[in-house]
């Protein structure tokens, strides 16, 4: 909302605006985009959409970056991601930046998740929000998933190897979505190929997809707010989404930015070896934010076919049925968490289960030296 | 407002308000390799967070409890960076907390006392806490071996019990960590209540004190601060690029960068020069052995018959070639 | 209660007053909070009147609680502390509103009537975001520039022998093999060739025209030098117009030549450009030729279709 000149001739940016304004209402448009008022006023805690969608950017762009040197054939994969991290001025940097992004993305996907919750912001009306946003979560794994195995090294190709095959022994589809995630019987080429055109063409399709839906859904029901406060309170404290929520957004996408970098200087990014058919001394491990369910697996009453099925996809698919079925589920409007007492023990719970299962199975990793 | 409740809103605004300039600086120190944090980094950020408590503790847990952040001048430097951060964190942070919730306006370099308080305060404290927390943990793990050591309990296998024991010292750690985080709380809520006493009370009416507070966060002289903070912003950008690491500072331990083969540096006019050099002399070498061969050939004609003639015609043309051959590919040579 | 229509008529406990002229809502709980009367019809001064001292709504009429003298000293409307729903938008305001809308105003949230702090918070804004795109800048222009400036390989190569030229002033193709390693591609072979004469004096003359043929370095150091008085010349393989490969022919009018199939440029035996689109004459490479006739050159390619000679390779 710019003070234009009132005497003297407009600038040449301001003619240009009057320009576009002309035809298509810029002012009005951006005013009813931008003067959005945030009950009870803006606030950190609402910063994590805005921090998730600035991390896919970075992502995205760091992403082509990259295409700019790595290539996805079995042969060469290794070898261009070696000349990216080595040769490339910088290249070390963005490829460690990209890799830590991801780590960065779900950690905010898990904030975001978890602040939805707790401020009841998932009941009506906005129960089609959150069922995206669910949609949205999956996706974020999937781009994980695939995007590790693309250096081609033992670490890569063996976490994969073993995540399809875990995915395998769900009951009458597995064989078909193993083999056709691995585009054959055993990974190989095609699996490089399809994976690469899922991480860097099909997932970004869907998440901008989604993204713009969920924002659209979320601007038609309005921001929730504070779960707690007199009229006379948030009255008194509401601004508009610009400049003090979108102030607040920037503060934390810098300090995003910063701690991912800090990271990438902290632990560039080294590969293993090149994927070899033997994993040799290597013990295969997939990312952290799936080590919860890899500790899982290795309890005995998960163990056989079928035990692996349950506790892979069978639990997780449920849990996920279950979160979707939320807002219908729980019609009781009170959205201050200190009021849903179940609510906040089944987040510490299911929070402090995936923590005690990522830690076990770091400890874990002693017991196989 | 109960101790423990004040002391959460002032600590928990003031060390989040601080990190994302301490975020920059640390990233600063990093690209310029001062400062290298291996596998304490997750400790780090703790420490690095809540530096408006635990400034004063991180040299004095040095040398308690060889508590080691990482290597380099950077580390040192960025903490010693905190103080006038947090001095300006604390102050924001608290004064808002007053104005809004307790009503009251403090007067004077409050934000600095403050600070200096909840330092020294915190330096005391949290190097207890530290080093309790230390203790309990380590109770706790000897206890849940102890419980894994259990003949009820040793058939389990391995990731269960892995599972069981960390249960185990896990909640017993959690509970003395809260416990011992509520004292210090309280302690931090007495220190800020004492201070809250000696403010000025308002009589605003609620939208009044948001106003007020809100408004205090812009500066008097917008210009110059949005100069300043960019200028400097920029300045620390140029340094950042000037002291980053172009090829990796981790390099793979099998990865052989192609050998650049810097052909030796050619001065094609003294190559040639000398090449003419070597000519001429071999020349002359070549027209000396001629000479003597003549003289060879004179005088051994003087005592031996024609038929040795063709020979020496055929050494004579040898001789010559001789040494033009050595020569040749010398000058040949790149 | 019925919602009062605009225009309606005012009426207070003693006389008619004037007409609803504006209506004022609530964003939060979504009700009408005010009324905003025109005094004695419009276009006369208006009062903000609130919606507690309505008696009662008819179709065209809204009855007061208070009289004419109570309402005189009620305070006047200012439009500068609202904002219409045009200007912003509230989720479902109009849900159940049933007033003529663009009349419908909201009342600017308190901490947003300051102009100074908007300016502040959206230039920090602007600054902030500069720290994060500034960083990048330089990293990824680097980034993205690494293979295009490579060094040059000023390698000697050898690619036969002079025995192979039977003729003077006549042009011989020498296929050869040249190493390339590119980025982390394995070392591959790729064919190139080059064109060798024996020169006469005069075509040695045409091509070197007195003076010593320089090669130099990207950074300006010399490489190497043709003497001119060397007879053997070798010419790049690529034509200097598009880049083609070309051949040593008879041609019907200009004899032997080098003619160039793709865009038929026409070139002598020194070099020079007969006819054709070609904008400089054939590009000679440092050559050497050993005494047992092995001929050596540096391969290099030049920028096509320019009239300077700029190395590329």
């Amino acid at each position: 909302m710019d003070t234009p000149s009132t005497t003297t001739q407009p600038s040449p940016i301001e003619k240009v605006v009057q320009f576009i304004d002309e035809r298509i209402g810029l002012q009005k448009l951006q005013a009813k985009m931008l003067n959005e008022p945030v009950p009870g006023g803006s606030r950190w805690a609402y910063v994590f959409g805005s921090v998730l969608l600035f991390i896919f950017i970075m992502q995205a762009v760091t992403g082509v970056l990259l295409m700019f040197y790595y290539v996805p054939t079995a042969d060469h994969a290794y070898a261009s991601t070696q000349y990216i991290i080595h040769e490339v001025d910088y290249g070390w940097f963005l490829l460690s930046y990209h890799f830590w992004g991801s780590t960065a993305m779900v950690v905010c996907v898990f904030a975001h998740m978890s602040q939805v919750f707790l401020w009841g912001a998932y009941k009506k009306p906005r129960e089609m929000i959150w069922l995206v946003g669910l949609a949205l979560f999956g996706l974020v794994m999937g781009f994980g998933f695939t995007g590790y195995l693309l250096p081609w090294d033992q670490r890569a190709y063996w976490a994969t190897t073993v995540g399809v095959e875990i995915m395998d022994k769900t009951p009458i589809v597995g064989d078909f979505m193993a083999r056709f995630l691995k585009g054959g019987p055993t990974p190989g080429q095609m699996t490089l190929s399809r994976f690469f055109v899922i991480h860097v063409m099909i997932l970004p399709a869907l998440l901008m997809g989604l993204a713009g839906l969920h924002l659209f859904l979320f601007r038609k029901a309005g921001p929730a707010g504070p779960f707690r406060g007199s009229p006379e309170e948030l009255k008194a404290k509401t601004d508009y989404f610009f400049p003090r929520q979108i102030w607040k957004d920037i503060v934390a996408m810098v300090a995003v930015f910063f701690t991912t970098a800090c990271l990438a200087f902290w632990e560039p990014i080294v590969l293993l070896e090149e994927a070899t058919p033997d994993p040799g001394e290597y013990h295969p491990e997939p990312e952290w934010y799936f080590l919860f369910l890899f500790q899982m697996l290795r309890l005995k009453i998960f163990s056989g076919e079928f035990g692996q099925f349950v506790a892979a996809t069978g639990l997780p698919g449920l849990f996920m049925l279950f979160l979707a079925a939320l807002p219908f589920i729980d019609r009781d409007p009170e959205r201050n968490i200190f009021k849903r007492p179940l609510s906040l023990i089944g987040w510490l719970v299911v929070m402090g289960s995936i923590l005690v299962f990522t830690v076990s199975a770091i400890i874990n990793r002693e017991f196989l030296e | 407002m109960s101790s423990m409740k004040l002391a959460l809103h002032v600590l928990w605004s003031a060390c989040w308000t601080g990190l994302p300039a301490k975020l920059g600086l640390a990233l600063l120190m990093m690209a310029m390799g001062s400062m290298n944090l291996e596998h304490m980094m997750g400790v780090a950020f703790l420490f690095l967070l809540t530096t408006p408590v635990s400034l004063l503790s991180v040299p004095a847990l040095q040398g308690l409890a060889d508590l080691h952040l990482g290597e380099g001048a950077g580390l040192g430097i960025l903490f010693l960076l905190c103080i006038p951060i947090d001095m300006w964190a604390v102050g924001l942070t608290a004064r808002t907390v007053f104005i809004e919730r307790l009503k009251v306006e403090p007067q004077g370099s409050f934000g600095v006392r403050l600070w200096g308080l909840l330092v020294l305060a915190g330096g005391f404290y949290v190097t207890i806490l530290w080093l309790v927390e230390g203790l309990v943990t380590g109770i706790g793990k000897d206890l849940a071996h102890w419980f894994m050591e259990l003949e009820l309990i040793k058939g389990l296998p391995v990731a269960e019990r892995i599972g069981v024991e960390l249960m185990i010292w896990g909640s017993i750690s959690t509970i003395s960590l809260v416990i011992l985080l509520s004292v210090g709380l309280k302690i931090a809520g007495a220190i800020i209540q004492r201070e809250a006493a000696k403010a000025l009370p308002l009589s605003e009416s609620y939208q009044h004190l948001v106003t007020r507070w809100d408004l205090m966060r812009i500066p008097a002289d917008q210009t110059l601060m949005l100069t300043s903070v960019t200028a400097a912003g920029v300045l620390l950008i140029f340094v950042f690029w000037g002291a980053m690491p172009v090829t990796t500072p981790h390099p793979h331990q099998d990865y052989k960068k192609p050998e650049v083969k810097v052909a030796p540096h050619v001065k094609p006019a003294d190559r040639l020069a000398k090449g003419e050099k070597v000519l001429a002399q071999v020349e002359s070498q070549v027209v000396a052995l001629e000479a003597r061969q003549a003289e060879l050939e004179a005088e051994k004609q003087k005592g031996k018959p024609k038929p040795q003639a063709k020979d020496k015609a055929s050494t004579k043309s040898d001789g010559a070639k001789g040494p033009a051959q050595p020569a040749a590919p010398q000058a040949a040579k790149p | 209660m019925q919602q009062p229509k605009l225009r309606s008529k005012v009426r207070g406990t003693d006389r008619e007053i004037g007409e609803v002229t504006r209506i004022i809502v609530d964003p939060l709980s979504h009700h009408i909070s005010h009324l905003v009367v025109s005094m004695n019809g419009r276009g006369g001064p208006e009062r903000q009147i609130e919606s507690s001292h309505i008696q009662s709504v008819g179709d065209d009429l809204v009855q007061l609680r208070l009289s004419s003298g109570e309402v005189e000293g009620l305070p006047l409307f200012t439009r500068d502390g609202y904002v219409s729903i045009h200007d912003i938008e509230i989720a479902h305001l109009e849900d159940h509103l049933h007033v003529e809308s663009g009349e419908v105003l909201i009342p600017l949230p308190e901490l947003e009537r300051n102009v100074p702090r908007r300016n502040f918070f959206a230039k920090f804004t602007h600054v902030i975001g500069l720290f994060i795109g500034l960083p990048l800048a330089w990293p990824v222009l680097r980034y993205l520039m690494k293979p295009m400036y490579q060094p040059f390989d000023n390698g000697w190569i050898s690619i036969g022998n002079a025995n192979k030229i039977k003729k003077d002033d006549s042009g011989v193709q020498f296929k050869f093999k040249r190493k390339v390693k590119e980025a982390y591609m394995p070392e591959q072979e790729i064919d190139k060739n080059a064109w060798v004469l024996k020169a006469t004096p005069e075509v040695l003359d045409k091509i070197y025209q007195g003076k010593d043929m320089d090669f130099k370095d990207a950074t300006g150091k010399l490489v190497w030098t043709n003497k001119k008085d060397v007879p053997y010349v070798a010419f790049s393989g690529k034509c200097p117009h598009l880049g083609c490969g070309y051949k040593w022919r008879k041609h019907k009018v200009l004899g032997e030549v080098f003619l160039c199939p793709c865009h038929l440029s026409i070139y002598d035996a020194a070099g020079k450009v007969l006819d054709g689109p070609a904008p400089r004459p054939l590009d000679p490479l440092p050559i050497q030729v050993t005494p047992s006739g092995d001929i050596k050159i540096i391969d290099m390619e030049f920028k096509a279709g320019t009239k300077t000679q700029t190395r590329i390779i």
